[in-house]
């Protein structure tokens, strides 16, 4: 989800936490001292905080993890490994992550690399590409990328 | 009871505020987007003035 979709979905989360602060207030679950604009406010955003985190999770941890399960066999690199993430793209978004990988762990992955050899220290792990858009494992640098276009 | 509640409310609050801008520093080192900021940083500020609000009605 993009800054896009955080926005546009603003105003029905906090309609949402309208809606709860009233029967909160009724059963004194609001704080005394606490305005009830204000106590909408924390709600509102924290729904929004929650949404965010687990978008977060999903795009840093649970997907890319998913893919090197699928491609790789097993997860290679996990999200401590992780050194950059973009999204790029408007009509044919995508996204790529780059991890630096343990030194036994691009040990492994070279051998079962297939190199390009038009391109120095770059190798092909594996992925798939049709119509819908496509996935992309490579080792470029000592570093693996994962390139993704399936949204 | 209701005492309970309100403890859980500031500390899971406060708890997700913080979780939200760890997680937001995270992905703005990552990638350079800091969609996650704001967030993170409006529930801290409505925190502090609810607290602020409490702390005077002796909460």
């Amino acid at each position: 989800m993009a800054s896009l979709g955080l926005i546009v979905l603003t105003l029905p989360l906090f309609a949402l936490a309208a809606l709860l602060a009233l029967p909160a207030r009724r059963l004194r679950a609001v704080p005394p001292g606490v305005s009830l604009l204000l106590f909408t406010a924390i709600l509102g955003t924290g729904l929004l905080a929650l949404l965010a985190l687990g978008d977060a999770v999903q795009s840093l941890v649970l997907y890319p993890a998913r893919l090197q399960e699928r491609y790789l066999g097993a997860v290679q690199a996990g999200p401590l490994r992780l050194r950059g993430y973009s999204e790029f793209g408007f009509q044919d978004p995508g996204r790529e992550w780059t991890y630096a990988l343990a030194p036994e762990t691009l040990q492994r992955l070279r051998a079962r690399c297939r190199p390009d050899p038009r391109l120095q220290d770059y190798c092909r792990l594996g992925g798939y590409s049709d119509d819908d858009g496509g996935t992309d494992l490579r080792l470029n640098r000592g570093r693996l990328e994962i390139i993704d276009y399936a949204m | 009871m209701i005492r309970i509640a309100h403890v859980l409310f500031w500390r899971l609050s406060l708890a997700l505020a913080i979780a939200c801008l760890a997680v937001g520093l995270w992905l703005f080192a990552l990638s350079g987007s800091w969609r996650m900021l704001p967030i993170g940083l409006m529930l801290l500020l409505c925190l502090a003035l609810a607290r602020r609000g409490a702390r005077r009605a002796g909460d």
